[in-house]
């Protein structure tokens, strides 16, 4: 506990640390275009009580979450199955290669292009540049699947429920929890590049706009809300989520 | 309770490494009785161990035939435990229950010393108690036939003599038809009803041994003397 007090002393510690040389920098030095503190606080409250704040957050956030699930689902079918099987890995691997070579600018616009301006073109952009990532991990995890725990629910004969959520699920916890935590951020940066390229609301939008107007304060009160709001999601919900998922690794040596 | 079992293997081959076959068994026929125990016992590489995954249904490449009631329910302890590790006991022995919340299981491991250790997770185990686990699972699905893949190496001395008078225990209760696969001779006689002898590759049946005296009573004088009989009989199959 103590070692857990200490740590998250220093996590604060370093956080006013930052603030301090921001609000310095901001007063007494020679920067042009930097804000003070005080001054993008003022902005995030005004922009949330206006609800302009909230409102374009929600709608990143939705696609964020879309897209998201979206390269997760379809990511682990298919690098589950290329893992798994070799026939599908020999006819899937040359795509998976082209589209992690695909910059995401040219995935964007292609989709803006052949299928309009709307929101599925912006998500699905979005999800197909993060779901080679999710295969090319979860391939990994299924190659490195046990053989004998997969012949023990063969021979107890485990019904398929079983066998996904007792056995493969849990062998390839680690695989999923890596992907899903680069690729949450990977999503909101590619996102915010959708938006500021054909969507007319979100943080991408908003961006744009404050950066034709050289708005640099309202530019970082709208990035660190997101920040703060991605920054709540890793605490709140994927560490304990992986804490959880970690119990069993406990040794008696 | 218990089902009678037959096994035969005309032919089994392995695919080698650098291409090529390699024919593992031929020509291997075994039955055994409802109820009974049968070590089989043969150098390392005879098949022992691939007539075990035939008879479980994991190996269906071979050319032969298994007789066994569908609905006989096969319990098997792998020579290692496989338990899941992010399960604790308790789950990884309900996991291969049809109704788990029918199931008590607490004489199950009262029985086998690991009351204690319902809540633990399989890392925090010893080989000894994971490997009881193991044996906790494939009994607690009641099964008609037990198969037993060297459950007894890698254990020191005494616990593995506790474990092996645990299964004759076990096997006296519950009555499963029991197959065991060893190398250890001495283990054989001690525990088995009928040892059967199997040649290195390609496998077939070599001998039976019966063993009439009753498992208690059988003490290192009579465990010695067999062994030396074998040896003398079979020389190079029995060491």
């Amino acid at each position: 506990m103590a070692k857990n007090g200490l740590k998250s002393h220093a996590a604060l510690l370093s956080a006013v640390v930052f603030l301090a040389l921001w609000w310095m920098g901001a007063h007494w030095g020679n920067f042009r275009h930097l804000p003070a503190p005080e001054e993008v606080l003022m902005i995030m409250v005004e922009e949330t009580a206006s609800g302009r704040l909230p409102y374009h957050l929600g709608a990143t956030l939705t696609r964020v979450a879309v897209a998201f699930m979206l390269a997760m689902l379809l990511g682990t079918a298919i690098g589950f199955l290329m893992g798994r099987f070799r026939t599908v890995n020999s006819a899937l691997d040359l795509w998976l290669v082209v589209l992690l070579n695909l910059p995401a600018l040219v995935i964007i616009i292609l989709a803006y292009v052949w299928f309009g301006l709307n929101e599925t073109a912006a998500v699905g952009a979005v999800a197909l540049n993060k779901l080679p990532n999710v295969i090319v991990t979860i391939r990994e995890g299924a190659r490195a699947l046990d053989p004998d725990l997969d012949q023990m629910a063969k021979a107890f004969r485990l019904n398929w429920r079983k066998r996904l959520f007792d056995v493969l699920l849990p062998q390839l916890q680690p695989y999923l929890a890596a992907s899903a935590r680069s690729g949450l951020s990977l999503v909101w940066k590619i996102v915010l590049v959708v938006e500021l390229l054909g969507r007319s609301n979100g943080i991408g939008f908003q961006l744009n706009m404050f950066f034709q107007l050289f708005d640099v304060a309202s530019i970082i009160a709208y990035a660190l809300s997101f920040v703060a709001v991605m920054l709540a999601i890793e605490v709140i919900v994927l560490q304990p989520l992986e804490l959880r998922a970690n119990r069993w690794r406990v040794r008696t040596t | 309770m218990s089902a009678p079992l037959e096994i035969h293997i005309a032919r089994k081959t392995y695919r080698g490494a650098e291409g090529g076959t390699v024919e593992a068994v031929r020509g291997l026929d075994l039955k055994a009785a409802a109820g009974s125990l049968t070590a089989l016992i043969g150098p390392s590489g005879c098949g022992k161990t691939t007539s075990l995954r035939i008879l479980a249904g994991l190996d269906t490449d071979f050319e032969g035939r298994i007789v066994l009631a569908k609905e006989a329910r096969v319990g098997i302890v792998f020579q290692e435990p496989r338990l899941l590790p992010w399960r604790t006991v308790d789950d990884n022995v309900r996991l291969v229950l049809d109704k788990p919340d029918l199931f008590d299981p607490a004489p199950l491991f009262e029985e086998l010393g690991l009351a204690e250790m319902r809540n633990r997770f399989p890392t925090e185990l010893s080989l000894g108690l994971a490997r009881r686990v193991a044996i906790a699972r494939a009994l607690a699905i009641e099964p008609d036939v037990l198969l037993l893949d060297e459950p007894f190496t890698s254990l020191d001395e005494t616990t593995a003599q506790r474990l092996r008078h645990l299964v004759v225990e076990i096997w006296r209760r519950y009555r499963p038809t029991t197959l065991m696969v060893t190398h250890n001779v001495r283990e054989a006689i001690q525990i088995a009803e009928r040892i059967v002898l199997l040649a290195p590759r390609p496998s077939h049946v070599v001998a039976e041994v019966m063993l009439d005296l009753p498992q208690e009573e059988r003490d290192e004088a009579y465990v010695e003397a067999k062994r030396t009989e074998m040896v003398r009989d079979w020389p190079g199959l029995v060491a």
